[in-house]
């Protein structure tokens, strides 16, 4: 390196005197254990297939499985997943037959795809912009309207099954 | 207060006044359509116990007109095809004036024609669709049903025109839907398309060959044009339809609304379950093969959209020739009234898709293509904004 000064006052060490600690530790925003673990964000762990699918890491391994890959799931699973709709038995081979069915419909779209550009709307997208008002709450919400249609309500919330288990 | 055609029935139906231009006039809706106080469940466990809390504007610009809103009619679910959609009838056995039909594949144009009336699929975009509940938010409209062509007209002329609370409304200038015998003769020429015709079968092809004299007797000339690609339409609009479906269904959670699966675990379990008991065939279908488009191959979702670029220019440049189309609404051998799976409600709408696809007006017109025991409905597509138009050249037609 070239001859150089400066100085460089770490953030964390920073934050530690402003909130006067004992030690830096308790500052670190993303503590790492003595075996190198970070409860945080639970690294180092296995990545999901998705997001080895989204880097375009998938076919480095060829044919054998990548370590720390989840297993392939099968695709009516996944889909179910995603989109957070379960299926019964008796409906299962009907939503296999209509997956088969998109496969052929994809086929022949990229048959018969050209360079055009997509088309997502028939009419012109025109930018709407609001008057400007004094924002204020929806009147449904403020007398409480909006929670007459809901399944379970608690005091002003809508009440949902428990998010942490 | 059920029945056999209505979901619910106004207790006691009124009109806001004497003058408006619709005075008098009584509309039959789908639940689907938002009127304050009425149950809104369009069809679907989705919604089950919805009440709407707002007007529609198209419902508020009906009231305001002086319209008398009768009742919902049962409907298929979430409007995806005419299975259990008895809308009109409402207007065949005389309990309404004129129904509002949403139309998202030609549903309006088919449940005429199987009622033996009349129906216009207007023009993409004229009609506000704030508080309208569909699924495919770039195809759907508002239908209207009716005995004569004389009664779609005004009501399409009080719902049609700009809504300042629906932003996906374009600026489009409004067709002027007053009626009058000298504008219908704008349209003139008629194209019969060779790929059209190759879709139906012997005896539907006959049918409605036959069918097309009446075309020339009442003066309109016809000619032969081709269109390619039009066997693409059914494949651009299933690929379109269902991935628009499968995000516009995305809302029905069973949190603020709809209906919730009883004894969930957790956040994820309520939701797999709440809307596994919420959609039924053939929408559970329909969305998986969103789903699929969406997360599997979100490529062939754009290719179908180039090639719709493709298709609404193949249109544009078939109406530079011709006025019209003339397209068979219905098929016999397909009935949608029966069609229970994503397969059968696509073969029952093969021929009303274009329209869909390019958001261009149709024209059902009951009467032309008929051998007495079946009549597969005369539908006539137009020119965009052409609405009006082709309201006139069909009542020239039955002249």
């Amino acid at each position: 390196a070239p001859p150089h000064g400066g100085i460089a006052l770490g953030m964390d060490r920073v934050v530690s005197r402003v909130l006067g600690t004992d030690s830096i530790r308790e500052v670190i925003a993303f503590p790492k254990n003595r075996s190198a673990y970070c409860p945080l964000t639970d690294a180092p762990s296995t990545v999901a297939r998705e997001q080895l699918a989204e880097l375009g890491l998938l076919d480095l391994g060829g044919d054998a499985p990548i370590p720390g890959a989840g297993e392939k799931r099968e695709m009516i699973d996944h889909l179910s997943w995603v989109s957070r709709i379960a299926f019964d038995s008796k409906e299962k081979p009907l939503i296999e037959a209509a997956l088969d069915e998109a496969a052929r419909l994809a086929d022949r779209v990229r048959e018969k795809a050209g360079d055009e550009e997509p088309l997502y709307a028939v009419v012109d997208v025109v930018n709407r912009v609001r008057e400007d008002a004094t924002p204020r709450q929806s009147p449904l919400a403020e007398k409480g309207e909006i929670f007459k249609n809901a399944p379970a309500v608690k005091g002003n919330f809508f009440k949902v099954a428990s998010i942490l288990e | 207060m059920p029945s056999d055609i209505f979901s619910y029935r106004e207790p006691s139906p009124s009109s806001r006044g004497k003058d408006g231009a619709l005075s008098g006039m009584k509309m039959a809706l789908q639940p689907n359509m938002s009127v304050r106080g009425w149950p809104t469940e369009a069809g679907s466990m989705a919604l089950r116990r919805f009440v709407a809390l707002e007007n529609a504007t198209v419902v508020e610009r009906l009231k305001e007109a002086g319209a008398i809103l009768v009742g919902s009619t049962r409907m298929s679910e979430l409007g995806f095809g005419l299975a259990g959609d008895l809308t009109a009838s409402a207007v065949s056995e005389g309990h309404a004036d004129c129904a509002l039909i949403t139309d998202t594949m030609g549903e309006s144009l088919v449940a005429a024609s199987i009622a033996g009336l009349w129906a216009l699929k207007p023009t993409y975009g004229i009609i506000s669709r704030l508080g309208l509940i569909g699924l495919v938010p770039s195809m759907e409209c508002y239908g209207a049903v009716a005995m004569k062509p004389q009664d779609i007209a005004p009501v399409m002329k009080v719902i049609a025109g700009r809504d300042e609370n629906d932003f996906s409304m374009p600026d489009l200038a409004i067709p002027d839907f007053r009626l009058d015998g000298k504008k219908g003769n704008t349209i003139k020429t008629i194209a019969v398309l060779k790929e059209c015709l190759d879709l139906l079968s012997d005896d539907e092809a006959a049918l409605f060959r036959s069918g097309l004299s009446r075309l020339e007797q009442a003066g309109f000339s016809l000619q032969e044009e081709s269109m390619e690609e039009f066997g693409l339409f059914r494949t651009v609009h299933q690929v379109v339809g269902s991935v628009e479906a499968s995000s516009s269904a995305g809302k029905y959670d069973g949190v603020r609304y709809g209906h919730r699966a009883s004894a969930a675990k957790n956040w994820n379990e309520m939701y797999l379950k709440s809307r596994a008991e919420s959609f039924g065939m053939p929408v559970k279908a329909y969305l998986f093969q969103g789903a699929y488009f969406q997360f599997e191959n979100f490529d062939a979702f754009e290719d179908a959209c180039r090639i719709r670029a493709r298709l609404v220019k193949a249109m544009d440049d078939l109406f530079t020739r011709v006025d019209a189309i003339a397209i068979p609404t219905r098929r016999k051998k397909h009935p949608a009234e029966k069609a229970l799976s994503v397969t059968q409600v696509y073969d029952a709408f093969l021929l009303t898709l274009a329209a869909s696809v390019t958001g261009l007006p149709a024209l059902q017109v009951p009467g032309v293509m008929s051998d007495g025991d079946f009549d597969s409905g005369l539908q006539l597509v137009g020119r965009r904004l052409s609405d009006p138009h082709l309201l006139s050249a069909g009542a020239r037609l039955r002249r």
